[in-house]
C-alpha cells in the first residue's frame, strides 16, 4: 500500500523524479520485495489511475442514488423501487395525482418559488448595501463587525431556526412580534440567512474591484451618488445577478428554517412536503417528480449565476479581474 | 491662462504619522511641474490633496487664488490620471472620454465634437468604440488623458502615470506628453520617482522626503546645485564625502580631505568646520597614477561596471572614502582594471559644498546600492 501510495502521489503532484530514480517510463520493482502493486499503476509519469479510480467512485456514489430518484419519477407504476416501465404519469399524464394536478404538488411547488423570488428580491439588495457600506467603513468596529457578518454563514441553521422561532412567538417587541409565523416569517428566516451570502459575495468583487474606479468618477465630476450608480453598480452586476441565483438556490433548498417558520399547510414548500412524505407508504412517484423540479431548479439556478458572472466578469474586468471572486463564488455553493 | 496652484502649510497627518508635513509651494500656470521623492515620502498623498481625495488635516490649496481645502473632488476643476488609469471597463473609449462631459450635462453634440477633438489630440481617433481592456498600455494612457483633457481642467494631476509601461514606450511617451503639455498649456502637476522622468519633462522640480519639500527649482538647478544631501544622494549618485572647510578665498574654499588639500568653488563658500561635499560622477576625471596637478586624489580601482554608454569605475581612495567616476564610453572600457592605482582629479567647480551642516542626510553608500539613479 505505501509504494502504492508513494506512486500515486508522486505522479499526482508531478514532482521531479528522484535522483536515484532511473529515466526509464517504468519504474522496476525494488530488489528483493515483489510489490503487490501491479506494474501499471506504479509509472510515475504515467496517469494518476489510482485516485482517478478514487473520483470516479465517489462521484458515482453522490450522484447513482439522485439519478435512480429522477429515473423513478418516469416509472410507470406506483412503485418508487421496482421499474415497471417508463411513463411521465406522475408529471402530469395521470388526472389527479401527478405533480401539475395534485393540489397539495403545486402548491408546495408554487410556495416555493414564491419563497425563493421573494427572498432573492429582498436580500440581494440588502447585502449590496450592507457590503458596499462595510467596504467603506474604517472606524472603530468595523473588523469586528466584517467578521460577525460570516457568523450567520457557520451557525448551524437548527439554532437558527429555532432562535428565530423563540423571538418570533415569544417576544412582545416591536419588530418581532409584528413577524407572525406563515409566508412573513419564512421570508424574514430566510433573508436571515442568506444574506451573509450576498454580503461574501459581493464584497469580495468590492476588493477585486478597488476605490479607484470610484475616484476617478468623482474626479470626473460625478456626485458619490452618481459614482455608485454609473459605475460601481455596473461593475458589481456580475456579483449581484450571482447572488441573486444563489440566493434562490438556497432558498428553494432550505428546510430547516422554512420548516420552523411555517404555519399552515398553505406554507408547505417542496423540501417540507418530501420530507414529511418520504417515509409514507402513500407516496407515489410524483414525490420523485417534485425532488427533481428541486434538483433542476437548484441546478439551473446556480449554473446561470455561474454562467452570468464569469461572462460579465469577464466582460468588465480589468487588470485585477474577478477570478478571486469566482473562487468564492465557487466556494460557496459547497 | 489660469490654472495656478499654491499650497500653503498643506500638512495630512495619519494618527500619529505625518504623511505631508507643512509643505508649501506655489505652481506656475501652465507649469509642468513634478513632485519627486522616494516611495513614501508624501508626493501621491499632496496629490490626493489637491485632487480632493484626502482632506487636508490643515493648510490652504489656492487654486486661481481661491480656497479648496474643504471642496470634494467633483467641484473642483482639477482633473487626475491615475497610476493604473482606472479607465471604466463597462464603457467604450467614447463613453470613458465623455463621462465628465454627461456629468456637466453638455449638449449631446457637443459632446460628440468634443470627444471626438480629445480623441485626435492624443492620437487615438477611430479607437471610440474599442474597451479599454481592448488597448495596449500606452494606448489606455492616451485615452486616460484625454478624458481628462477634455474637461478643460485649470490643472490636470498625473499619478505616477509612466510607471505600469515599459521601458520604451516610457521614453517615447515622455517626449509626447511635454509635448502635449506644451500644446494645451495646462498646468501639469506630475508625481514620480523616477529622477530621469522628473528632470526631463519637468519646468520645475519639487524633491520631497519624509513629508517635507527638500528642494524646488529647475532641474538643471535641483540637479546641479542640490541644497541638501538628501537632494544630492537622491538626483543620481552623489559621491558624498566629509571633508572640513580650512580655508577661505573669494571665489573657492579650501577643504580638507584626510591629509589632502582640495580646491571647491561651488555650493556653500562660507562654511567652516566639517563640511560633506559632493561630485557628480560624470563630472570625476581618472588622470594616471602619480599625476601631480591640483585637486587631485590617489586611490585604487575596486570595481568596474560596464552600463553601455558609459562605464561607471568604482574608485577607492586612499582617505578610505569611495568614489564613483563615470567615465564616457570611447571604446576603451577595458582600461580600468581592478586593483590599478589612478589619480582621481576634482575640478573646484564640481566640488560642491553642502551648507548647514548638511543636514541628516543619507549615508552616501544607500546611493550607490541604487544604480538606475544615476542619470547618463
Amino acid at each position: 500500500m505505501s509504494t502504492s501510495q508513494k506512486s500515486t502521489t508522486s505522479s499526482a503532484t508531478a514532482s521531479p523524479p528522484a535522483p536515484e530514480a532511473p529515466a526509464r517510463p517504468v519504474e522496476p520493482a525494488p530488489q528483493g520485495r515483489r510489490s503487490l502493486v501491479p506494474r501499471f499503476l506504479r509509472n510515475p509519469w504515467g496517469e494518476p489511475r489510482f485516485l482517478v479510480a478514487v473520483t470516479w467512485t465517489y462521484i458515482a456514489w453522490a450522484l447513482v442514488p439522485v439519478v435512480i430518484a429522477i429515473l423513478f419519477s418516469f416509472n410507470a407504476g406506483k412503485s418508487r423501487s421496482v421499474w415497471q416501465g417508463f411513463s411521465t404519469r406522475w408529471w402530469w399524464g395521470d388526472p389527479s395525482q401527478s405533480i401539475f394536478h395534485d393540489p397539495q404538488y403545486t402548491q408546495a411547488l408554487v410556495h416555493s418559488l414564491l419563497l425563493a423570488g421573494l427572498d432573492m428580491l429582498i436580500a440581494t439588495p440588502l447585502g449590496v448595501l450592507l457590503a458596499v457600506g462595510l467596504s467603506r467603513w474604517r472606524g472603530r468596529g468595523s473588523g469586528v463587525s466584517n467578521s460577525l457578518m460570516l457568523v450567520p454563514l457557520v451557525t448551524p441553521e437548527i439554532v437558527m431556526a429555532v432562535s428565530l422561532l423563540v423571538v418570533f412567538t415569544q417576544l412582545a417587541l416591536f419588530p418581532f412580534n409584528a413577524i407572525h409565523l406563515g409566508t412573513v416569517a419564512q421570508v424574514v428566516g430566510q433573508v436571515t440567512f442568506s444574506l451573509s451570502y450576498v454580503v461574501v459575495i459581493v464584497r469580495s468583487r468590492l476588493v477585486s474591484i478597488g476605490p479607484e474606479y470610484e475616484e476617478a468618477a468623482r474626479d470626473l465630476g460625478a456626485t458619490s451618488w452618481a459614482a455608485i450608480r454609473l459605475v460601481l453598480l455596473p461593475l458589481l452586476m456580475p456579483a449581484i445577478l450571482a447572488s441573486m441565483l444563489i440566493v434562490f438556490a438556497l432558498s428553494i433548498d432550505d428546510f430547516v428554517v422554512t420548516q420552523y417558520m411555517s404555519s399552515t399547510a398553505s406554507t408547505t414548500t417542496i423540501p417540507m412536503y418530501l420530507y414529511s412524505n418520504a417515509r409514507g407508504g402513500t407516496s407515489t412517484p410524483a414525490l420523485n417528480a417534485l425532488a427533481t423540479i428541486l434538483v433542476s431548479t437548484t441546478l439551473l439556478a446556480i449554473a446561470i449565476g455561474y454562467l452570468v458572472y464569469s461572462v460579465l466578469g469577464r466582460r468588465t474586468a480589468s487588470s485585477h479581474g474577478g477570478v478571486s471572486a469566482l473562487r468564492d463564488l465557487s466556494g460557496m455553493e459547497a | 491662462m489660469s490654472g495656478d496652484v499654491q499650497l500653503r502649510g498643506l500638512t495630512k497627518r495619519y494618527d500619529e504619522t505625518l504623511a505631508v508635513d507643512a509643505i508649501d509651494a506655489s505652481v506656475n500656470a501652465g507649469e509642468f511641474f513634478s513632485l519627486l521623492g522616494p516611495s513614501g515620502c508624501g508626493k501621491t498623498t499632496t496629490l490626493r490633496m489637491i485632487a480632493g481625495f484626502v482632506r487636508p488635516t490643515s493648510g490652504e490649496i489656492l487654486l486661481d487664488g481661491v480656497d479648496v481645502a474643504q471642496v470634494p473632488p467633483h467641484r473642483r476643476n482639477v482633473h487626475t490620471v491615475f497610476q493604473n488609469y482606472a479607465l471604466f471597463p463597462h464603457l467604450n473609449v467614447f463613453d470613458n472620454i465623455a463621462f465628465g462631459l454627461r456629468r456637466q450635462k453638455v449638449d449631446k453634440s457637443d459632446v460628440r465634437r468634443r470627444v471626438e477633438e480629445a480623441l485626435e489630440l492624443v492620437e487615438l481617433g477611430g479607437m471610440a468604440g474599442r474597451r479599454p481592456q481592448q488597448l495596449s498600455g500606452g494606448q489606455q494612457q492616451r485615452v486616460a488623458l484625454a478624458r481628462a483633457l477634455v474637461l478643460r481642467p485649470a490643472v490636470l494631476l498625473l499619478d505616477e502615470p509612466l510607471g505600469a509601461l515599459d521601458a520604451k514606450i516610457r521614453k517615447q511617451l515622455r517626449l509626447e506628453l511635454k509635448a502635449l503639455q506644451e500644446e494645451v498649456g495646462i498646468t501639469f502637476v506630475f508625481v514620480t520617482h523616477d529622477q530621469e522622468e522628473a528632470l526631463s519633462m519637468s519646468d520645475r522640480v519639487a524633491v520631497m522626503s519624509n513629508g517635507r519639500i527638500e528642494q524646488i527649482g529647475t532641474p538643471a538647478d535641483v540637479y546641479e546645485s542640490p541644497a541638501t544631501v538628501f537632494v544630492a544622494d537622491f538626483l543620481g549618485v552623489s559621491n558624498l564625502m566629509d571633508a572640513a572647510a580650512v580655508d577661505r578665498g573669494p571665489d573657492h574654499c579650501t577643504i580638507a580631505v584626510g591629509d589632502f588639500r582640495l580646491r571647491a568653488a561651488c555650493g556653500d563658500l562660507t562654511a567652516s568646520g566639517a563640511v560633506k561635499v559632493v561630485a557628480r560622477p560624470e563630472r570625476l576625471q581618472l588622470l594616471e597614477h602619480g599625476d601631480e596637478r591640483p585637486n587631485c586624489l590617489p586611490g585604487l580601482v575596486e570595481r568596474t561596471v560596464y552600463v553601455g554608454a558609459s562605464v561607471q569605475v568604482m574608485i577607492r581612495l586612499a582617505t578610505g572614502a569611495q568614489l564613483q567616476a563615470s567615465i564616457a564610453n570611447t571604446g576603451d572600457a577595458e582600461s580600468y582594471q581592478q586593483g590599478m592605482p589612478v589619480a582621481v582629479h576634482l575640478p573646484p567647480d564640481a566640488l560642491r559644498i553642502l551648507g548647514g551642516a548638511a543636514g541628516p542626510g543619507k549615508a552616501p553608500a544607500d546611493a550607490a546600492t541604487e544604480p538606475a539613479a544615476a542619470p547618463a
